[in-house]
């Protein structure tokens, strides 16, 4: 089990034996299920490794579980409306979701909801975040995918004059779009939106060009590309996965006409449309989740499907994660705090209720520090394989000093940076 | 002494001769003989040296000789040689781009020639020579060209002055942004034509010059050179309108990369950033070289960059705002109130003035939006900033509205004081013909004024102001008016929009109102309407302008939009397309009164066959507007259905409508109502006309005429094919599939048994797709369908169309295998041997049957016999039937004896041999 990378989260609409479920995508086998209830598609959401959201479908409430295997509650949170689009930013700090046409922040350790965004003029079907958290794409029945940056969004919260304008605003699309994906490079990523209007548009998100437009035959209801985003993959809603080369091969002086190409250019398979699709994190596996209620796992180079993985109703989300540390170890501590979502607008400097204006949040220090030992232990053999530094151990050991000092100095600037201003203050009054 | 020679001789001189009447004077030895007539003989051509490759003029002069004559002391000369060029250019426009360095040196020299002829003939020449070059060829010379304009613009011949002017109007026609990225060394010159710099006071003001010497009056001179100012900032502007998009909806991007994914096709695409893109269209690094006229301590003005920009306006807007004070009194109407009136004289000069500061408020604030911002003073902000910080904030402010600030209250104050201007028409020039434009004139002075004034609108949110009020109210005055100008409904039309979009004081109603009623009125076809049409589009499609009109004025824009494309399909199709898009972009924002009519309109265009009269694209953008009708009504699913149908209407269309339809139910309307109009409508489209109503049936009876014939059209037959395949998959993908299959068998179990050939073809893909024969509740519909699937699969493989020869035997192979399978599936049902049987019998009877044709019922009755076997134990198959099958086969045998050298009837008939009972 330590060898999986990456695990597989499922969820269906007929929701009999669980709400969702963790699998191991090499065996095919279900490592952990939370169970009650359904998921609303593009509702399912991890949070800083922790905790699984997801909303129901039906009523306005966000159910949480806990990724720990020993820990069986469950959470339910009431919100404003029905959720009918959901994420969380990667690290973990604010929820981002759709409650009909309004997007909804709120900061998850607080409760706060920070602030309502409405610009969609109909229901919003998909928010992706981008892969650093700066900013968030959302798209929906109203053909519009509009892209915010997060900071900007938050910056004035709490001042309801203020008027948020997001970075751009796509209206390329000619009916409802089905589905997003944002490829790895923070803000400079690229956006790719698919559409039952038979096409999937690639935008570049920081200048908000539209860098192509690929016309299928059929209505696209999801699309997903490669880490190296070497291919996009459309699933269309007759079931096939067209698969398209984002690279262009070399020009060639001669050219064998008998050699035939051996590239593949769709999946076939599913029945039904093709409702969600992820790739493996080495770009070798595609998993599709489709309306016929089956999770198929392909082979992106030879387009066979290795496996098939029944479910009992449509599929509503399929995602593959790394691994979170919480499913393989159970002594994981937890440095999450969820509080309940509220469902007034937070007016910063406002005192609601019984909270007394302080924050309690946690660090995840010690994963932090440890990673970073890590790393540089890597680095210090590395080092040592090519120059022969005398020993890595040594080597460790100075920078572990290194850190310590510098932890030091921080600190104590930190005291000194204290002490100032509380005397400034001392001053004052 | 004898009389000497010399005597006798002069005696003979001096003889007198005598004339007789009647006889001709003889002529004396030395007279001229003037009998000859002379001609002039001019040489017009060398006889000539050159060789014949060269290109040359009329004089066989070359290039070079010519240029060389262009310093020839003589005037003659050079104007000969400029139009030597002249000629030779327009005769070799090839000639040009040879000799370009030295033709731009020797023309440009000739622009302060002291005679007006050669500089007249040389401005001919530079019409030529620009007109054959383009920018990228001359941009290395523009600044030689800009250098000689310069002296010429400051030359003290005022007549070389105002013939630079001339100049400066060709290079701007030709080559508008070199003059542009040049501007530092050319305005400068240009502004001192009509200013001097003021004595003793800063370099960055300067006066009003009067040249007394002027043979012209200076206002009708400064209004020449404002109106070459106006022209440069209008190329300027020109120029830019790509650089950024004003119109508030950008519907569709140009050359975006569209791929088209084929199957079995690998689709490669890389694509890239525009401004990547950029890079690689104009790979060479290049640094325009800003040539400084002025010294480094006196910063020269430009267009091209903000500090310049600002420093240019610094200079220009006091300059014209004292033209402005001084037209006002060139009509000698001084006093209060008076100066309303503008005279005839003093108009060109106003018009000049005013329409130079639009541009320069919309160049301005194209370019450096920031400029008009109103700058509040925040506080809460300063304080929370660091020192550091706040003065850079403060900076920034100071940058930001320098336009506002510097030049609000001068203008409002000179410009709005007396406005609106009316035309004053004086005693003595009644007679005069230009007084029917006068008062059009003025209308335009006007609009420009309210045009400037509602720049400096932005944001502002103190006190309403008289101005704005005035302004309002004309422009109502001038919208309510008829007027033919189109330039002006055009800024008029801007000013509103800039009003509604910006002003939060101002109530923008009436104006709104007036336009809206002049919308209805105007004719479709008109240009107003289309710019009336844009302005709203723009209003109502956008969220915050949406509110400050009122809802009746959006409820009337919306309810003209289906009538307004109804009139323009057939004579304006880009026209159409726009409203297309308005009307989805509106449908998307659910725009209710129009979502209602949305039925309506699609319908009636389906109807009256508008929508075959667009194109692919558009029919598509009017297809999807199907997906946001609230109700979808039978009747115009029934129209649908007969759309799809028709075969006047592209196949992609109606794959895409089909498609369209399908999402909406299986998205929204997933009840069972919806299912069953769902499917209904389907079956349709597959079959044709299904709900038995007679008049349907009349048209059923000439389509099977027509059916019965498509064997033979290849169009036909592909057609039925892709939309039942599409129908098909469209049908498993719905719903269950197992209820779905039920419904459907259901369906087709009540119609009558006729089938037409496309019906027949299209059950058949319908029961490949379904898998029919996979489900025990379909087990008499494929009974009953199989004797009609056999006779047609026997028809099928007895037609030899060469057209179709692929697809029909690609289908004829999916028929067999459809049928063998179904065949499989009754087999189990016990009356499969009874159908051999049958066929069999028909097979003998039928005298043209040929092999290829017995050889498929062999192969299909060989497995019948093998399941049989299979499943003997569970069947009771009639008793009489095997001896039938034998007694059969060995009647065939009979009849074609050849077949027994044949491997498949040797093994057909082995195991008939050895069925048992």
């Amino acid at each position: 089990m330590s060898t999986m990378q990456e695990v597989l989260v499922t969820s269906d609409a007929a929701g009999q034996q669980w709400n969702s479920s963790i699998w191991d995508p090499v065996a095919g086998t279900s490592l952990l299920t939370f169970k009650g209830s359904t998921s609303a598609p593009h509702t399912l959401s991890i949070l800083n490794n922790e905790y699984i959201l997801g909303a129901l479908p039906t009523k306005s409430v966000i159910q949480v579980w806990s990724l720990q295997k020993t820990d069986n509650t469950q959470m339910q949170i009431v919100c404003p409306g029905r959720v009918t689009s959901l994420t969380t930013t990667p690290d973990g700090n604010y929820c981002i979701a759709a409650v009909s046409e309004n997007i909804h922040i709120w900061q998850v350790c607080t409760g706060h909801l920070l602030t309502v965004l409405s610009r969609h003029y109909q229901q919003i079907k998909c928010i992706k975040c981008t892969d650093d958290g700066t900013c968030f794409v959302t798209a929906g029945d109203d053909n519009l995918v509009i892209a915010w940056n997060l900071a900007k969004v938050l910056a004035d919260c709490g001042n309801p004059s203020h008027q948020v304008e997001p970075d751009h605003v796509w209206s390329h699309h000619s009916l409802p779009v089905t589905d997003l994906f944002i490829g790895s490079g923070g803000n400079r990523a690229r956006v790719v939106s698919s559409s039952l209007d038979q096409t999937c548009k690639m935008y570049d998100l920081v200048s908000g060009d539209l860098l192509c437009n690929l016309v299928f035959d059929v209505s696209i209801t999801s699309v997903t590309m490669d880490t190296a985003e070497y291919r996009l993959f459309a699933g269309g809603s007759n079931g096939v996965i067209h698969c398209i080369d984002m690279f262009e091969m070399p020009v060639q002086k001669e050219r064998h006409i008998e050699k035939e190409s051996e590239d593949i250019t769709c999946f076939e398979g599913h029945k039904k449309q093709v409702t969600c699709l992820c790739v493996s994190i080495n770009g070798g596996k595609l998993i599709s989740g489709s309306d016929d209620c089956n999770v198929k796992i392909w082979d992106v180079f030879s387009g066979q499907c290795t496996k098939t993985l029944d479910h009992k109703g449509m599929l509503t989300n399929v995602f593959l994660i790394p691994t979170p540390p919480a499913l393989l170890d159970l002594n994981t501590p937890r440095n999450c705090i969820i509080k309940p979502f509220q469902r007034h607008l937070y007016i910063p400097g406002e005192q609601t209720d019984e909270s007394d204006g302080t924050v309690t949040m946690m660090f995840n220090h010690s994963e932090k520090m440890e990673s970073v030992v890590d790393y540089m232990s890597d680095v210090s053999s590395y080092l040592s394989q090519i120059t022969e530094i005398s020993d890595p151990e040594e080597e460790l050991a100075k920078c572990k000093e290194e850190i310590a000092m510098l932890k030091s100095a921080n600190h104590k600037l930190f005291q000194f940076a204290a002490k100032g201003i509380l005397h400034q203050e001392e001053q004052i009054t | 002494m004898p009389k000497s020679r010399k005597t006798r001789n002069s005696k003979k001189d001096f003889q007198k001769v005598k004339f007789k009447v009647g006889k001709k004077i003889q002529k004396a030895d030395n007279v001229t003989n003037i009998s000859f007539h002379t001609r002039t003989i001019q040489v017009t051509q060398k006889i000539k040296t050159a060789t014949a490759t060269e290109p040359s003029s009329k004089r066989k002069l070359n290039a070079g000789e010519l240029l060389n004559q262009f310093q020839h002391y003589s005037t003659t000369t050079r104007n000969d040689a400029v139009m030597g060029l002249r000629e030779l250019l327009t005769l070799h426009p090839e000639a040009i781009t040879q000799n370009l360095v030295t033709v731009i040196e020797r023309t440009a020299q000739l622009f302060v020639d002291k005679d007006p002829v050669v500089r007249q003939s040389n401005i001919k020449l530079l019409k030529v020579l620009f007109k054959g070059v383009s920018d990228k060829y001359i941009s290395p010379f523009f600044h030689i060209i800009g250098i000689h304009l310069c002296c010429a613009m400051t030359h003290i011949f005022e007549d070389i002055q105002s013939d630079s002017l001339q100049i400066l109007d060709l290079l701007l026609d030709h080559f508008p942004r070199l003059v542009i990225t040049n501007s530092n060394q050319i305005l400068p010159n240009f502004i001192e034509q009509i200013s001097r710099q003021r004595l003793g006071s800063k370099s960055s003001s300067s006066a009003l010059s009067i040249n007394p010497n002027l043979k012209m009056a200076s206002h009708k001179w400064r209004a020449k050179v404002l109106t070459r100012l106006h022209k440069l900032l209008s190329a300027i502007l020109e120029n830019d309108t790509d650089a950024s998009g004003k119109t508030s909806i950008v519907f569709v991007n140009q050359g975006i990369k569209s791929v088209t994914w084929e199957k079995d096709v690998i689709t490669q695409i890389q694509p890239w950033p525009k401004h990547f893109i950029s890079r690689w269209q104009q790979p060479a690094f290049v640094q325009r070289l800003q040539v400084n006229t002025v010294s480094q301590k006196n910063p020269g003005v430009s267009l091209s960059d903000e500090p310049g920009l600002k420093r240019f306006v610094q200079l220009i807007i006091p300059l014209l705002i004292e033209c402005w004070i001084e037209s006002s009194s060139i009509g000698a109407f001084t006093g209060k109130g008076l100066n309303a009136l503008v005279t005839a004289d003093s108009l060109p000069l106003r018009t000049s003035v005013v329409n130079v500061i639009q541009l320069l408020c919309q160049y301005v604030i194209k370019k450096y939006p920031s400029s008009m911002t109103y700058v509040a003073v925040d506080r809460s902000m300063e304080n929370q900033c660091d020192e550091s910080d706040n003065h850079l904030n403060i900076q920034n402010k100071i940058q930001k509205g320098w336009l506002r600030k510097n030049y609000f209250t001068d203008l409002k104050n000179h410009l709005m004081k007396d406005f609106p201007y009316s035309v004053h028409v004086a005693a003595k020039k009644k007679e005069k013909l230009d007084n029917q434009s006068m008062p059009d004139a003025v209308c335009n002075l006007n609009v420009a004024v309210c045009d400037i004034m509602t720049h400096f609108l932005s944001g502002e949110e103190d006190v309403k102001d008289k101005w704005e009020i005035t302004v309002v109210k004309y422009l109502e005055d001038v919208i309510s008016q008829n007027s033919q100008d189109r330039q002006r409904t055009r800024v008029v039309i801007e000013i509103i929009n800039r009003l509604v979009r910006y002003s939060k004081t101002i109530n923008v109603d009436s104006v709104v109102g007036v336009m809206i009623q002049k919308y209805k009125r105007s004719h479709p076809l008109s240009s107003d309407k289309k710019l009336l049409f844009n302005f709203f589009a723009g209003i109502v499609l956008h969220q915050e302008y949406k509110q400050k009109v009122g809802s009746d004025i959006i409820d009337t824009f919306m309810n003209s939009l289906p009538d307004l494309f109804i009139d323009m399909v057939s004579n304006n199709q880009e026209m159409a397309n726009h409203i297309l898009r308005v009307m989805k972009t509106a449908a998307c924002q659910n725009c209710w009164i129009l979502l209602q009519q949305l039925n309506k309109f699609i319908c009636k265009t389906a109807e009256n066959g508008d929508i075959l009269k667009i194109d692919l694209h558009s029919q598509k953008s009017l297809l999807e507007l199907v997906f946001y009708v609230p109700q979808l009504q039978k009747s115009s699913l029934k129209l649908y259905a007969n759309l799809v149908r028709n075969e006047v209407f592209p196949i992609q269309s109606a794959l895409y409508i089909l498609q369209i339809i399908h999402h909406r139910y299986s998205k929204l309307d997933h009840t069972p109502n919806g299912d069953a109009e769902y499917i209904s409508l389907m079956m349709s489209v597959l079959l044709g006309a299904t709900d038995g109503e007679k008049e349907d049936r009349n048209g059923c009876e000439i389509n099977e005429a027509a059916a019965n014939s498509f064997l033979t059209e290849s169009k036909q037959w592909e057609r039925t094919l892709v939309l039942s395949e599409a129908v098909s998959s469209h049908l498993t993908q719905y719903g269950d599939k197992e209820q779905m299959i039920q419904i459907l068998s259901g369906f087709l179990q009540k119609l009558d048994s006729s089938y037409t050939d496309s019906n027949l073809i299209s059950l058949m893909v319908l029961s490949k797709q379904m898998e029919f024969y996979n489900y025990p509740v379909t087990s008499t519909l494929t009974g009953s369908l199989v004797p009609h699937f056999w006779a047609f699969c026997k028809k099928i493989i007895a037609t030899r169309n060469i057209l179709l020869n692929d697809s029909l035997d690609e289908f004829k192979n999916g028929c067999t295998s459809v049928l063998q399978k179904m065949v499989e599936s009754v087999c189990c049902m016990e009356n499969g041997l009874c159908l051999l049987v049958k066929i069999l019998k028909e097979t003998l009877h039928d005298k043209k049957a040929n092999h290829l044709e017995l050889k498929k019922v062999c192969q299909t009755g060989s497995l019948w016999i093998c399941h049989y076997d299979h499943w003997i134990d569970r069947l009771k198959t009639p008793a009489h039937v095997i001896p039938e099958i034998s007694t059969t086969v060995s009647l065939i045998q009979k009849s074609y004896p050849e077949l027994r050298e044949q491997q498949w009837w040797s093994d057909f008939s082995f195991l008939v041999s050895r069925l048992k009972i």
